[in-house]
């Protein structure tokens, strides 16, 4: 989970979760989705909650909460979805989202505006994408086929020319196989260093706690 | 009255500018994709784009099926219930206002459910099927403005009578409905089609669940990672409906105004 | 959109005919008369079904459906929650707001462009231009309004230049307010197109009569103008109400996660990726189909009513 600054119109970056509660940033932070619904929101309110509460799992989503609630307050928080557009335009120059979106979104703005992406340095958290292969499907072993593709040296590598940490990244690393070009265009591999890969159960908790809580506890109510 | 022909042009003037005003401002977002001045390459980027062209055409291609498809059903029925039938218009203009009831969001999750691998009409298995469903699906949203186009056509003109003569001279009720009727009403038909074409190229919740790259699908994808070329789409897709409904406003003009008497 | 002036050539097809000629031949009975109309029907009847009918009983079912599939009325009483019972209201809220306002102005515009003695082009521009509006709707809507009256649009910046900062006087974008408007956009184009029809059927020569009667224009319109547009007023209004009350593409886009409508909530649990309660889901939906059925039902019986003076 990073940051994904415009540096047009941020003029501090922040590096830390605990830095975007400042007053430079107010009307600035947005999340990428709707944490009632996707799951990239709600990662972000975990990672907050993991940088406010000192690393602990398993309270993170309700310590997240209290952050945003926060965060609303002192009217830093844009509720708009924060993509590309609206960082480019202004109106959420600052959106935390996946490390391969924000890579991506940069890449596509070609310089205008000027962007920067920031692995907050308080709290790292890492999401994990999985498939599946439904036991109903009508060419079972072309799907199984595909699998191996996805997890092949070359379909790793694929994942990281879109920005994306494959699996076996330590792995193909290890073995030299990642080309130094590529290697080159990702965020140094130290910021990853203390990546916290939460658990189903408390991904499940912080979901639940999340979802049912966004609109009392931070609600941006209608007036 | 003096006044009064002032306050129009108030009024005018006012809603001029709240419905210009955020066009201005998109087209402004879009046209400033270069830091050092307005261009056009947000507009290029998207033309050049082999995904534009191939969404764009794609729709367009459904968007026509879904016309065709459409026409085929409502003029014969909105023919035979204003000619034969007309105890079954509470039930037509019933069915024709569920569309604007039922979100698409049910209507396309009742077909996944209903039309996929187990059911009697297995349309989700195949591509083709998939599209024809989504054809279905095109027709079910615009059923009610293609209804209302060719109900307002059938009015303006005589049906009883020109049936009678078609039928005095020997025509079948294939050749009534093509050859004497559908003519007459074509300009309010192409009135039904071109706002069918609108809903078409816009949709998005129907086609991006039923997992078919339309127009609206491919926008949506722009909409989410790039930054300049969704303001230049929205510009496009704007421009595009003003051309069918300044069609449709042009056609009217050669619209039957009166029921022909022929006394 | 279609010209609705109430022609006095014949309209619904006199049944006395109907039964009369046959373009059948002399064997025909009666009997085979009504199985030809009903035949040209039957396609019409059959997509409904198929289509339109099978699909919303389906969710009507699953309205009262567990996860296991069992007969149940709890995915109703969770309708109960206060998250949703506020959501309904918020939704009804936005809906309504904007149906009244939309009204308001669009009746203002529509007057202006046909009574109001403009150029003749401007009607036909300002009809064409509804039609199109009147389908702007979603995330380019929310970001045209956003790069409008957001923080950093161009209007804001216009209003900064002579002076007034809206923002300090309290407006947002992100608001209901901000949010009403924005429906607003395509809220009064369709009041335009809709009642142009019935502002047309307010003859000239009612103008005329009232005036030698010694009418003043106000008089006019409160006797005979607004009774007359007065059942098309309201019905369009239940349009307009319904027409908001399913529209969620825009307030996503706009306020995104500080509001909670029920298009949102229902697009949550059928489509999201964190929750899945299909029963849940399908009770929503049928709340709201309840809800816009009941505006369109309304709209109906009065378009039905009013239409009798078109005549």
């Amino acid at each position: 989970m990073a940051f994904l600054v415009n540096d047009d119109i941020v003029k501090t970056v922040p590096k830390t979760w605990a830095d975007l509660q400042k007053s430079d940033y107010a009307n600035a932070v947005a999340l990428s989705g709707d944490p009632r619904v996707a799951n990239q929101a709600i990662q972000s309110v975990f990672a907050a909650g993991l940088a406010t509460n000192g690393g602990d799992t398993k309270t993170a989503g309700d310590a997240g909460l209290k952050y945003f609630a926060a965060l609303n307050k002192a009217g830093n928080f844009v509720p708009v979805i924060g993509k590309a557009a609206p960082l480019a335009q202004g109106t959420t120059p600052i959106v935390t989202t996946w490390d391969y979106n924000a890579l991506a979104w940069k890449d596509g703005f070609n310089g205008n505006p000027k962007a920067e992406v920031v692995v907050p340095s308080d709290a790292v958290v890492a999401g994990v994408y999985i498939q599946a292969i439904s036991a109903y499907a009508p060419h079972l072993n072309a799907a199984k086929l595909w699998e191996e593709y996805l997890y092949s040296d070359e379909g790793q590598n694929l994942w990281l020319a879109g920005y994306c940490h494959p699996i076996r990244f330590n792995d193909l690393a290890k073995a030299g196989k990642i080309p130094a070009d590529l290697l080159a265009k990702l965020p140094s591999a130290d910021l990853y260093a203390k990546a916290v890969f939460p658990t189903l159960d408390e991904q499940a908790a912080a979901k639940a706690a999340v979802t049912k809580n966004w609109d009392s506890l931070v609600g941006a109510n209608v007036k | 009255m003096k006044s009064g022909k002032f306050w129009s042009w108030v009024i005018f003037a006012l809603g001029v500018i709240y419905f210009i005003g955020p066009l201005i401002a998109t087209i402004q977002f879009s046209l400033s994709i270069r830091r050092d001045g307005y261009s056009l390459d947000a507009y290029r980027n998207v033309f050049v784009t082999p995904a534009f062209q191939q969404s764009f055409s794609f729709s367009l291609l459904i968007g026509v099926a879904a016309i065709v498809v459409g026409l085929l059903i409502v003029v014969p029925a909105a023919y035979f219930v204003r000619l034969r039938a007309p105890q079954l218009r509470p039930i037509i203009e019933f069915i024709t206002l569920l569309p604007l009831i039922i979100p698409p969001i049910i209507l396309v999750f009742g077909y996944i459910r209903l039309y996929s691998s187990t059911s009697f009409l297995p349309l989700t298995t195949t591509s083709f099927g998939t599209d024809v469903l989504l054809i279905l699906a095109y027709v079910a949203l615009a059923l009610p403005y293609m209804y209302r186009a060719v109900d307002t056509g059938l009015r303006t003109i005589d049906v009883q009578t020109l049936t009678e003569a078609a039928s005095i001279m020997g025509a079948n009720t294939l050749t009534i409905l093509m050859q004497v009727i559908f003519p007459n009403i074509l300009v309010a038909v192409l009135s039904g089609a071109f706002l069918t074409l609108a809903i078409v190229i816009g949709e998005f919740t129907i086609a991006s669940l039923l997992n078919v790259q339309v127009f609206g699908v491919y926008m949506q994808n722009v909409g989410a990672n790039r930054a300049f070329e969704p303001a230049a789409l929205a510009v496009i897709s704007f421009i595009i409906t003003w051309a069918a409904m300044g069609m449709i406003q042009l056609l009217a003009r050669f619209a039957p105004r009166n029921a022909v008497r022929t006394d | 959109m279609s010209n609705n002036t109430g022609t006095l050539a014949t309209n619904d097809a006199t049944p006395a005919l109907a039964g009369v000629a046959s373009p059948k031949g002399p064997l025909s009975g009666i009997a085979s008369i009504r199985w030809g109309d009903y035949l040209g029907v039957a396609p019409f009847l059959i997509f409904a079904i198929l289509f339109l009918i099978v699909p919303t009983l389906f969710l009507i079912i699953g309205a009262f459906q567990a996860p296991d599939g069992s007969f149940t009325l709890q995915n109703i009483y969770d309708l109960g929650t206060p998250q949703i019972l506020s959501s309904f209201w918020i939704s009804i809220r936005v809906s309504a707001a904007s149906a009244f306002l939309g009204s308001l102005l669009g009746l203002a515009i529509a007057l202006a462009i046909i009574r109001g003695r403009l150029p003749q082009t401007i009607r036909s521009t300002v009809l064409t231009f509804s039609g199109v509006a009147s389908n702007f709707a979603g995330i380019p809507l929310a970001f045209a309004f956003i790069a409008t009256l957001g923080r950093l649009g161009i209007m804001t910046a216009l209003f900064k230049f002579v002076g007034i900062d809206i923002y300090r006087a309290g407006f947002n974008i992100l608001s209901f307010w901000g949010l009403t408007l924005t429906y607003c956009y395509f809220q009064i184009p369709l009041m335009i197109l809709i009642i142009a029809p019935a502002i047309d059927g307010l003859k000239k020569e009612w103008n005329e009569a009232a005036a030698t009667l010694g009418a003043t224009n106000t008089q006019f319109w409160r006797y005979i103008g607004l009774p007359v547009l007065w059942p098309n007023l309201l019905g369009t209004l239940s349009l307009l109400f319904a027409n908001a009350f399913g529209a969620i593409a825009t307030a996503y886009a706009l306020t995104g996660s500080s509001l909670n409508i029920v298009p949102i909530l229902l697009y949550a649990q059928i489509r999201g990726d964190v929750l899945n309660n299909p029963g849940l889901g399908a009770a929503l939906a049928l709340g709201m189909i309840v809800i816009t059925a009941l505006a369109n039902v309304l709209y109906l019986v009065i378009r039905t009513r009013a239409e009798r003076w078109l005549k």
